[in-house]
């Protein structure tokens, strides 16, 4: 049981930062390994506005989320939009330079040095066979508020709804009149929020290093393909229950052979469901 | 085909000149926060007899390993800096040239020719683990007098001595030590919470062997884990479900970090009996977690801290850094090894890698007067008597191995908030 | 000036072998549509193959024939070959997006497994003091232009190989799934087999360039197979020119040669924090300023290999 809470509250953390690479492959159509380095970007601002400004850490996740969210779009302008023209190839590798970049600036400016949040998790529930703290709750809470969150912005409004029509069809929703550069625009700042939300979460329950982008992004990537490529809330579910696995299978194998339990399941899934759990039909098979 | 070919060939051509023109630039040994300047220099190969002699700074800067740089590269500096405060070496100013190794073999292959063959150093320190495994051939063949100040690997056992030389404790001792306290503190059932790599996955081979073959202890769960992962908190589970009277940690601090703050979390109380990576600042003061009063054991080659070597040293990098010095850091330790080479080219009177290597057991080891510092060293030796440096890390003695011959390990505990030793610990070897 | 030829001889030895692995890749990804990212996993079941069948030092592992080099180099190509026949037909199942983690998925469990059989492969300590060929005839640094040699001939040899698939009608074929025109897709099933067979002799390829990199490093651990040596073959590959016959092998030369002269600028110790993260920021603006300038990467080479724009979901 205790497991499960752990494998929830890291597959929430997981969830939150695949949703918004899903979000960039639907509509701009590649595949964006700069996004890890977001969470890093998030990782190291939220300690900094905890840590010196000694900013509350729900106000400091909010300053992130929209600081991190306006680096992605500024960002996506000056970087990505050039290279549009260029291909979805030439799209991967500019992302896969520019998470370099980033990697060598996020050590120039924040330090190699490691850091640790004091300990922000709250008192403490005991129950028969496990026991979680506040914190937990709030991560997974503020992981489902954030679903809930975006599920209602992607259905309620006319944004949302141009965002959706773009994922589907980025074509056909030009010919039809959405504004495809403010919908771009607009997936940028969310998914990059998401992403810098989810750096913050990372830093708490474990710890802020210059690291996080290149160790995350590969199973973001997972949750990503696991979900579908076509489905939002199949990469959510994706992201959950990658978490779970990892952390319930400790249970019946030994830990040594945690992540190959997690990649074999994955392949088998594919095995069987080459589209990935949830996915709609693909309007492009890649090669 | 021909137009790009060409741009290409100018592209590498731009490059051969970047390196060519990279040898002689600005290079200096400024201490770090702008203190004293010894004078930086532009010249053509080092080595040479005329202008500065250059010895390597071969450490992960970028990598795994880059949290341990900064310590590093402020002990490396203060060395240098005592060096040419005394007058040099030989008369020529000492000058550090550093190589990124990138934390990996690969990445330390690379630093090595380029400190060997483009900066033409005459010896090689700051070394760690892998790169010292994977250049030990070239160290030979190319004849650099090398120290590492924190190389832990079995590897090492018995294959330096002639060109290689590592001034701390061999992870075999460490782990032994680890299964000595458990031994004295009655544990019999332990729990292990081993990082997978080989830093701590080597003494951790140790210290089960010996505690459950030569004390007949129980391993209850032996749990492995990779580094890098934002939470451990099925694997800290693992370990307490077992309800061990113990748990021998071996991890690096950053993992290591996460895990005791988990199980802060989770409210457990345990013992804990650590690998040395952990004897850090950063796990000392680790927010939200208490481990002191003895809860958290430790070894490690113990600094001794009444030497006039160290306290001198200890407060230059206080100075410097704002910190103490720290055995889990290796900082002192890479202090001496400048103090090491540069003592032994003086005895030398060259900087021929045959003939400095020759040298570096004769100063480490008695009989001879006793010193502590560089410029005492430099001036016994220039009145023709044998010296016995006694550094800021330990007394230096080594064996034929190149392996420190008796070791000192003190256990260290935590002692507000920071790591302290309490005491001198003898290795049993009745446990080998 | 000698010192810096010299170290030029480690880096292009390195740029030799890492352009084998940009060939190769190329092979797969360039001319089949394979998007490889666990190209690491086939170069480490040859480097372990190699090493325990060849290596004379230790002795607490369960297999330790002691065999010449050259029948080490067969079984590492062997081995990864076998490796992939097996991995292969859960594997070709998937396309794209899919296929790129699964490739990956595998190349860690690979990686696992070697970190945790301490009995055959000493687990994460793994091997050390490996020897090179010709050591005997040529020590020291002759050993290293040895070394530099042996790898460029492999290179040329592996050029001349694909060379030859490129002209063939095997390599038509190739091309088609790649741009799954309908002539290939008419061939139903045996789309699959020849995609096996190209997979089959990619890995044969990775299997027996490990044991170069072994003889660099001397050394082998599982910590050598983290996914770095898959990026650096793919940045590799797309700066020299993807689908290109030439393209691997220069854009190796140019990736090492540049990230390793950035290595020798100089400065004071308190830069050097900077300074080594600056070649990641190197690295970086090199690949965004040819994707945005040149996305067919450095060369130019037009003729049947066209790059793949066609299949652009990625």
């Amino acid at each position: 049981m205790q497991n499960i809470i752990f494998g929830l509250v890291s597959g929430s953390i997981l969830a939150l930062a695949a949703v918004g690479f899903s979000m960039i492959r639907q509509t701009e159509g590649f595949i964006n390994i700069a996004h890890g380095q977001m969470l890093t970007v998030g990782a190291f601002l939220g300690f900094i506005f905890v840590n010196s400004l000694g900013l509350n850490v729900f106000v400091a996740g909010l300053v992130v989320m929209i600081a991190v969210g306006l680096l992605g779009v500024v960002l996506a302008l000056i970087v990505f939009e050039p290279v549009s023209a260029n291909g979805a190839l030439a799209q991967l590798f500019t992302s896969i330079g520019l998470a370099y970049v980033m990697y060598g600036l996020i050590r120039v400016v924040f330090g190699a040095k490691v850091q640790f949040y004091p300990n922000l998790f709250g008192r403490r529930f005991d129950f028969t066979n496990f026991n979680v703290t506040v914190g937990e709750l709030v991560i997974v809470g503020l992981a489902g508020a954030s679903t809930v969150g975006l599920h209602l912005f992607l259905t309620r409004t006319r944004l949302g709804t141009w965002i959706r029509a773009t994922a589907s069809n980025p074509e056909l929703a030009r010919l039809r009149g959405i504004p495809v550069r403010r919908v771009s625009i607009s997936v940028w700042f969310v998914a990059s929020a998401l992403a810098g939300l989810a750096g913050v979460m990372l830093g708490v329950i474990g710890n802020v290093n210059s690291e996080l982008g290149w160790t995350q992004i590969l199973m973001i990537l997972a949750a990503a393909v696991l979900g579908g490529l076509g489905s939002i809330y199949g990469v959510l579910a994706a992201g959950l229950l990658l978490g779970l696995v990892m952390d319930l299978s400790a249970m019946i194998i030994p830990s040594t052979w945690r992540l190959v339990v997690a990649f074999v399941v994955l392949v088998l899934v594919l095995v069987f469901r080459p589209r990935g759990l949830f996915a709609k039909a693909e309007r492009k098979e890649a090669a | 085909m021909r137009a790009r070919l060409r741009r290409v060939v100018i592209l590498m051509v731009i490059a051969l000149l970047v390196a060519a023109c990279g040898d002689g630039e600005g290079t200096d040994t400024t201490g770090a926060g702008g203190t004293s300047t010894t004078s930086g220099s532009v010249t053509t190969a080092g080595g040479g007899e005329e202008g500065p002699i250059k010895v390597g700074f071969m450490i992960g800067v970028t990598g795994d390993y880059a949290p341990y740089y900064p310590p590093s590269e402020a002990g490396a500096l203060i060395a240098i800096e005592e060096i040419n405060a005394a007058g040099g070496v030989l008369g020529r100013e000492f000058e550090l040239v550093i190589g990124d190794n990138l934390s990996t073999a690969e990445g330390a292959v690379q630093a090595f020719n380029k400190l060997v063959d483009v900066d033409s150093v005459v010896a090689i320190g700051g070394v760690e683990s892998d790169g010292a495994v994977a250049n030990l051939q070239s160290i030979k063949d190319r004849q650099i007098p090398t120290i590492c100040p924190a190389c832990g690997t079995d590897k090492l056992d018995e294959a330096g001595g002639d060109y290689i030389w590592r001034i701390t404790g061999s992870d075999s001792d460490g782990g032994l030590i680890a299964a000595q306290f458990a031994r004295d503190s009655g544990y019999t059932r332990v729990a292990m919470l081993v990082q997978n790599t080989e830093g701590a996955a080597g003494p951790a081979l140790v210290f089960k062997a010996v505690f459950t073959e030569m004390i007949g202890g129980e391993v209850v769960v032996d749990v492995r884990f990779e580094p890098g992962q934002a939470s451990y908190q099925a694997q800290v589970d693992e370990v307490f479900a077992a309800e061990p009277e113990a748990v021998y940690l071996a991890a690096g601090f950053e993992s290591g970090g996460i895990i005791l703050q988990e199980a802060a979390r989770r409210g457990v109380e345990t013992n804990w009996l650590f690998s040395p990576d952990l004897i850090v600042p950063e796990i000392a003061g680790l927010p939200g977690v208490d481990l002191s009063g003895g809860v958290a054991r430790a070894a490690i080659a113990a600094y001794d801290t009444s030497s006039p070597a160290y306290e001198s040293y200890a407060a230059r990098y206080e100075e410097m850094t704002g910190d103490a010095p720290s055995s889990g850091l290796y900082d002192a330790n890479q202090y001496d090894q400048y103090i090491i080479l540069a003592l032994a080219m003086a005895a030398a009177g060259t900087t021929d890698g045959p003939a400095v290597a020759a040298e570096i057991a004769g100063i480490l080891n008695g009989p001879g007067t006793v010193v502590y510092t560089y410029a005492d060293g430099l001036a016994a030796i220039e009145a023709g008597e044998d010296i016995d440096y006694h550094g800021a890390s330990s007394g230096l003695d080594v064996n034929e191995f190149g392996n420190l011959a008796s070791p000192v390990f003190g256990e260290q505990n935590i002692v507000n908030g920071a790591w302290t030793q309490v005491a001198e610990v003898a290795l049993d070897e009745s446990l080998r | 000036m000698t010192g810096v030829l010299l170290f030029f001889v480690g880096v292009l030895t390195l740029a030799g072998i890492y352009a084998i692995l940009a060939m190769t890749l190329n092979l797969e990804a360039g001319w089949a549509g394979m998007w490889d990212l666990g190209l690491v996993g086939f170069v480490a079941v040859g480097a372990y193959t190699y090493t325990i069948l060849t290596q004379t030092k230790f002795d607490d592992v369960i297999i330790h024939p002691q065999l010449p080099i050259w029948v080490g180099m067969l079984g590492a190509a062997a081995a990864a070959a076998a490796f992939a026949s097996v991995i292969g037909l859960p594997t070709l199942r998937v396309r794209g997006e899919y296929f790129l983690i699964t490739t990956l998925a595998f190349a860690e469990v690979v990686r696992q497994v070697a970190v945790n059989t301490q009995t055959i492969t000493r687990g994460t300590i793994g091997f050390s003091e490996l020897s090179r060929p010709l050591e005997g005839t040529f020590p020291g640094t002759g050993n290293r232009i040895v070394l530099l040699v042996i790898v460029w001939i492999g290179v040329v040899l592996v050029y001349l190989l694909l060379r030859r698939i490129a002209h063939s009608p095997y390599g038509r074929l190739l091309r088609g799934f790649r741009d799954n025109d309908p002539v290939a897709r008419s061939l139903g099933k045996a789309t699959n087999h020849h995609r096996l067979r190209t997979y089959i002799l990619a890995g044969a390829l990775y299997g027996l360039t490990a044991p170069m990199y072994l003889w660099y490093l001397r050394s082998v651990t599982p910590h050598l197979f983290a996914p770095d040596i898959t990026f650096v073959t793919w940045t590799a590959l797309v700066i020299g020119g993807i689908a290109s016959k030439r393209g691997p092998i220069i854009g190796a030369v140019v990736l090492l040669v540049l990230t390793e002269s950035v290595s020798l600028i100089q400065g004071s110790a308190n830069l050097a924090v900077i300074l080594a993260s600056m070649r990641f920021v190197v690295l970086g603006l090199l690949l965004i300023l040819i994707m945005r300038f040149r996305p067919n990467g450095l060369t130019d080479e037009r003729s049947a290999f066209a790059t793949v724009q066609s299949s652009d979901s990625l």
